[in-house]
């Protein structure tokens, strides 16, 4: 299992492996967790998450390419619930 | 004819001023506190280890260096209190946790050494929510800790016992940490001052660690000037150089000029607040506002995601120190502390690095919000003191239901995220009684102290 699944998959793995443990208590956390890493992964500080992956090779080493540009937070409305 | 107060309920510096004037003695002192561990310590479940005997052979020993000339600053002869999961040498570590059976500490950590040559009086370990990793001091394997104004409610944590000793006398101040509020979170729910340093600016060597990236080590004091003199101490500093000495704040705030920029942000930090929280802060900014700070309203665009940037980070950091005991004595956890602990197994590495990114834009945005203000200034806790036991508190104008844990954490986590210094001041309870406390952050730690000093006058 990787990252690279998505995160429902993952999710749906933690339960699993935790009930293999012996640690069927750990499964409605596991819901909140899945909420936290949701919201991460769709705040917009990682838009570009991993884009640099994507980079060609030759460029990515090259000393004399630019850095990439650090991208400008946008302002997001607040929500009303806390999800910890 | 005037009453004497008992020793144990003096401030520090004003304990130390009688000790120097020799109207008191650092043995009589002690014996005060002890008094008080004796009376309400085991009923409240405030400590887990009380030292009387060396806290006796310190306090002769202060006396005896008094004596010959000696003054090694505030925190000669004082008496203090350690969070259990400081090493002090020759006692347990227990970290309130059967896991932890049988450990004694070796060495004491670097803080006790800089306490122990200030002269500060050890009396024990306080209680504590297990390794750090709650909020209420409820799941302990010694006891669920017990609010001093009311014994059915909880005192706040992680460094719940800390707040009561301190609160009840049975020493004049504690130290504690703070890896998401917990020397703040107990400190506004039981009505004294909590400081949590800037991050790194006080060793956490020798310390239990939850999470070594948001772990704080600070004081619990009666007032702001206690609380400084222990910092001070803490980072290795000479105690004896008073902080707040000739401070032209303090000297303009006390003729009713002080010349300070608070912002208060609205959004966020106010929207789930109980009604009695929401008037005791709008009443205090307006006692403030009185005294001549000027409050702005300003927002952090990013910080409604604060608890999800907290939780992945907390969970997985204690999770890998962790780790060995989980697969070895499970069951030797409290059941709540272990499933958190447990969780953090399952984070994935991208998505802390993902959390640790948002972490830097937080930063950046409590800095710009700071470059042009003395401090910020929010609710230390949205709640008063919750019910032991409660799952969940009503909150907001519609009073619906949020769970005690994620209250606890949301004013304060957001702090040990960027590392800023953030201190929790009481401020006047409004309607049932229960302390409230003011939380003000700013840039530099000392900084932040005077700013905070000035604020506990004006507010007094």
């Amino acid at each position: 299992m990787t990252a690279t699944r998505s995160l429902e998959d993952w999710i749906a793995f933690a339960r699993v492996d935790a009930e293999r443990r012996g640690l069927p208590e750990l499964k409605p956390l596991l819901g909140g967790l899945e909420a936290a890493l949701r919201e991460l992964r769709d705040a917009d500080w990682n838009d570009d998450f991993g884009a640099e992956a994507a980079t060609p090779a030759a460029s990515a080493t090259d000393d004399a390419s630019p850095p990439t540009p650090t991208p400008t937070p946008t302002p997001i409305p607040p929500t009303t619930r806390s999800r910890a | 004819m005037a009453i004497t107060p008992d020793p144990a309920d003096l401030t520090i510096l004003d304990a130390a001023r009688a000790l120097r004037e020799q109207t008191l003695t650092s043995v009589d002192l002690t014996e005060a506190c002890l008094a008080r561990i004796d009376r309400d310590a085991a009923r409240l479940h405030a400590f887990i280890t009380v030292t009387a005997d060396r806290a006796r052979a310190q306090a002769a020993e202060a006396d005896r260096e008094r004596r010959s000339g000696l003054d090694r600053g505030p925190l000669h002869g004082i008496p203090i209190s350690l969070k259990d999961l400081i090493d002090l040498a020759g006692t347990p570590t227990t970290a309130a946790s059967r896991v932890r059976d049988g450990h004694v500490a070796v060495i004491d950590a670097p803080i006790v050494t800089h306490l122990r040559e200030a002269g500060a009086v050890i009396v024990g370990k306080t209680n504590l929510h297990e390794f750090a990793m709650g909020t209420t001091t409820e799941d302990t394997a010694f006891g669920a800790a017990r609010h001093p104004l009311d014994e059915a409610r909880s005192p706040g944590g992680s460094s719940g016992g800390s707040a009561i000793a301190v609160r009840t006398g049975m020493g004049l101040a504690s130290i504690g940490t703070d890896t998401g509020g917990s020397i703040r979170i107990p400190s506004a729910a039981c009505g004294l001052v909590g400081l949590k340093p800037a991050f790194g600016e006080v060793s956490a060597e020798g310390v239990v660690p939850l999470s070594r990236s948001l772990d704080h080590v600070g004081p619990l004091a009666r007032s702001v000037a206690d609380a400084a003199a222990l910092f001070e101490v803490l980072t290795g500093r000479d105690g004896r150089t008073g902080l707040f000495a000739h401070d032209t704040l303090a000297m303009n705030a006390r003729s009713g000029h002080a010349d300070l920029t608070a912002v208060a942000p609205s959004s966020y930090f106010l929207d789930l607040l109980q009604t009695e929280v929401r008037a005791s802060f709008d009443a205090a900014l307006e006692r403030l506002r009185a005294g001549g700070v000027r409050i702005i309203q300003a927002d952090l665009p990013h910080i409604r995601h604060a608890p999800a940037i907290y939780l992945p980070i907390v969970v997985s950091e204690g999770a890998a120190w962790h780790a060995p005991t989980l697969d070895t004595m499970g069951d030797a956890y409290t059941p709540n502390v272990r499933l958190r602990l447990e969780m953090g197994r399952y984070v994935p590495a991208t998505d802390y690095i993902r959390a640790q990114r948002g972490r830097e834009i937080l930063r950046a945005e409590v800095d710009t919000l700071l470059a042009d203000a003395d401090m910020l200034l929010t609710p230390t806790l949205p709640i008063v003191a919750p019910p032991i036991g409660a799952a969940t508190v009503p909150v907001g104008p519609d009073n619906h239901d949020e769970p005690v844990r994620a209250m606890m954490l949301r004013l304060t986590q957001p702090f040990n995220l960027t590392g800023h210094p953030a201190i929790s001041i009481p401020i006047s309870p409004a309607s049932n009684n229960l302390p409230i406390g003011l939380q003000i952050v700013g840039r530099k730690t000392r900084r932040l102290l005077r700013v905070a000093h000035v604020c506990e006058q004006l507010l007094a």
